[in-house]
C-alpha cells in the first residue's frame, strides 16, 4: 500500500495551512516530514487521519480515497495517527490504554490483540512494569511510548507519528527513534513522521519532505537532504 | 427525634439524589452539557410507568417501562437536539451558554408537553412496599420497606454501572470517550456513537430515579424540578467528574439536609441545599471528593 497525496490544500478558517501539496510516501519505509513549527505538518497528519477535512485535492490509500471517509473508517484501513503531546488517556491505566487501540477489533481478533499488548510490554519494559498505573503518573518518555504503543495494538500499515521527541530529554528521544527504527524493520510497516527535531528525524527516515509554509520544498533521499548544507540553512535553520 | 434515625432517614433519599447525580455527571462527562432537562426526561419516563402501571396493574412492568422510556428519551434528546446545539456552540460567542438555555428550554418543552398529554394535577405513584417505618423491638424507626427496596435498587444498580465501567469494553470506550475523545476517535471508536449511549444510560438512570421517588413526592410535569436542584448539587459535591465522587455527595446530601430539617425543620431544608451548592463551589470548586486539578473516573 502507498499513500499518494495529490494536490492537497487545508485551510484553517481564513489561514491556508497546506497549499496544493503533492507528494508520495512509499510503503515499508520511514518518510519524514520535517519543517518548522507553524508550517502545516500537524494539520497535514490530522487531514490524513480524517480528523481535519481538506478543501482540495486527494490522499489515496491504493486505490482508497481517505479524503472521503471518517476517521474511524481510516483506522479499519490500518492507517494509525499518534498524535502530538503524548495523547494517551490520563484518566486510565497503562494497560486500559493499550487496551483501549485494540478496542474495535477486539471481538473479531481478541487473541491477536492481547498478543500485540504483550509485544508492546517486550518492546517498552518500562510500561509493563506501570501497567496497572494511571498514564498521569508516567513521565514524559513513558507517556510518549504508551501513545505509541497505543497505536501499534492496530497492527498499522501506516503509523502517522505527530512530533514524538517533543519536551523530551535528548536520551529519551534518541532510544524512542532507535525503537521506532528497529520496529519498522521489523514489521515492514510505513511510518510516517512529523518532526521539528531534523537531524534525528532525517537519521531513521529513508526518505525527506520538507515543507515551509504549508508549501512541499523538497521531497528527496533523506541522506541527500542531510548533507546539503544550502538547503539546511534555508529551511532547518542549521 | 434522635440523631441516629435522623440519619437513617436521609439515606433512602440521598440514594436517590445519587441516581440523579450519577446521570447529571454521566451526560457532563461525555458532552460537557449539564443537562437541566433530566428533570423532566425522568418525570416523562415516569409517566410512562404510570400509564403503564394505571394499563397493566402491575408496579415491576412500570418500573422496566419507565427505564426504558428514560433510556429512549434520553437517546433522543443526544441525537435530535442537543448534538447539534454543541456543534453549533462551539463557534459561536455564546458558546459557553447556549447548551445551558438550550437544556433549560427544552425542561420548559417537556413540562408543557406532559402538561398536555396527562395534565397539570399531582398525581399518586404506587408503590409495591409498605411506607410505614419499621419497628425493632417494638419501636418504630423512620426507615420504611420502601425505604430499604429504594437503597437496595440504587446499590444494585450503581454496582451494574460500575461493572459496566470498569469490566467491559463499552465502560473502557465510554471512559476513553468522556476523558479524551480524539484519542478515542483514533482508537477507532464511534465516539457519537458512545455519546448517544450515554444520553440513554443516564435517561435511564432518570427514569428510575423518577419511578423510585414518586411515591413520596408525587407525579406532576414539574415535580421533579427541586430533585435536579439537589442531584445537580451531589454532582457538584462530587466534583461533577466523578461517578462514583456523585454517588457519595448524593448520600452526604440526604443525610445532611435529613439532619437540618430533622433539627430546624422543613423550612430551611432548600436553602441548605443552595447555601451548600454556593460553599462548595466557593471553597473547592473541584469538590469534596475530587481530587486537585486531576479527574478521576
Amino acid at each position: 500500500m502507498t499513500l499518494r497525496v495529490r494536490g492537497l490544500t487545508i485551510d484553517h478558517g481564513a489561514i491556508r495551512a497546506i497549499s496544493n501539496a503533492t507528494f508520495n510516501v512509499p510503503r515499508g519505509s520511514i518518510t519524514a516530514i520535517i519543517g518548522a513549527n507553524g508550517a502545516g505538518k500537524s494539520t497535514l497528519l490530522r487531514t490524513i487521519s480524517g480528523l481535519k477535512r481538506a478543501t482540495a485535492g486527494s490522499i489515496l490509500w491504493d486505490e482508497i480515497a481517505l479524503e472521503k471517509l471518517q476517521t474511524e473508517q481510516i483506522v479499519r484501513q490500518g492507517i494509525i495517527h499518534v498524535p502530538e503531546g503524548r495523547s494517551v488517556v490520563t484518566e486510565l491505566t497503562v494497560h486500559e490504554n493499550l487496551l483501549l487501540g485494540g478496542l474495535w477489533r477486539l471481538h473479531s481478533h481478541k487473541s491477536d490483540v492481547a498478543l500485540a499488548i504483550e509485544e508492546v510490554y517486550q518492546l517498552f519494559p518500562r510500561l509493563n512494569e506501570r501497567k496497572k498505573q494511571r498514564a498521569d503518573t508516567l513521565s514524559g518518555g513513558e507517556r510518549q511510548m504508551l501513545a505509541i504503543g497505543r497505536g501499534l495494538i492496530a497492527r498499522p500499515e501506516l503509523l502517522l507519528l505527530d512530533e514524538p521527541s517533543l519536551g523530551l530529554a535528548p536520551l529519551v528521544v534518541e532510544q524512542i527513534f532507535q525503537t521506532l527504527s528497529d520496529l519498522q524493520e521489523k514489521t515492514g510497516m510505513t511510518i510516517l513522521l512529523v518532526e521539528q527535531n531534523a537531524m534525528s528525524a532525517l537519521r531513521i527516515a529513508s526518505q525527506g519532505i520538507v515543507l515551509d509554509q504549508g508549501r512541499v520544498v523538497i521531497a528527496d533521499n533523506a541522506k541527500a537532504i542531510m548533507s546539503d548544507s544550502a538547503l539546511r540553512h534555508a529551511y532547518l535553520g542549521y | 427525634m434522635n440523631l441516629i434515625n435522623t440519619l437513617i432517614a436521609g439515606v433512602s433519599i440521598g440514594a436517590i439524589y445519587s441516581l440523579i447525580a450519577f446521570a447529571l455527571i454521566l451526560v457532563w462527562r461525555s458532552t460537557r452539557v449539564v443537562n437541566f432537562a433530566q428533570a423532566g426526561q425522568a418525570a416523562f419516563s415516569t409517566y410512562i410507568g404510570l400509564s403503564i402501571e394505571k394499563a397493566l396493574d402491575n408496579f415491576w412492568l412500570a418500573l422496566i417501562g419507565a427505564i426504558i422510556a428514560g433510556l429512549v428519551v434520553g437517546a433522543f434528546v443526544e441525537v435530535v437536539i442537543v448534538r447539534f446545539i454543541v456543534k453549533r456552540a462551539t463557534s459561536a460567542a455564546t458558546a459557553t451558554v447556549a447548551p445551558v438555555i438550550a437544556m433549560l428550554g427544552l425542561l420548559g418543552i417537556f413540562q408543557g408537553v406532559m402538561g398536555l398529554i396527562w395534565g397539570g394535577e399531582y398525581q399518586a405513584y404506587p408503590t409495591a412496599f409498605s411506607r410505614d417505618g419499621i419497628s425493632i423491638n417494638g419501636t418504630q424507626i423512620p426507615f420504611s420497606q420502601n425505604d430499604l427496596f429504594v437503597l437496595l435498587t440504587v446499590v444494585v444498580a450503581m454496582s451494574i454501572a460500575a461493572l459496566i465501567f470498569q469490566k467491559t469494553s463499552l465502560g473502557l470506550a465510554m471512559r476513553a470517550a468522556a476523558f479524551a475523545p480524539e484519542v478515542t476517535r483514533l482508537s477507532g471508536i464511534r465516539v457519537s456513537r458512545i455519546r448517544t449511549l450515554g444520553w440513554a444510560f443516564a435517561g435511564g438512570v432518570g427514569g428510575l430515579a423518577g419511578v423510585l421517588v414518586a411515591p413520596t413526592t408525587f407525579i406532576a410535569p414539574n415535580s421533579f424540578d427541586l430533585l435536579l436542584v439537589f442531584g445537580f448539587t451531589a454532582a457538584v459535591i462530587g466534583g461533577l467528574d466523578s461517578l462514583i465522587g456523585g454517588v457519595l455527595g448524593g448520600l452526604a446530601l440526604g443525610i445532611g439536609l435529613s439532619v437540618v430539617t430533622g433539627y430546624l425543620g422543613g423550612s430551611y431544608t432548600f436553602m441548605t441545599a443552595f447555601v451548600l451548592l454556593i460553599v462548595v463551589l466557593l471553597i473547592r470548586p473541584q469538590g469534596i471528593l475530587g481530587a486537585r486539578g486531576a479527574r478521576r473516573a
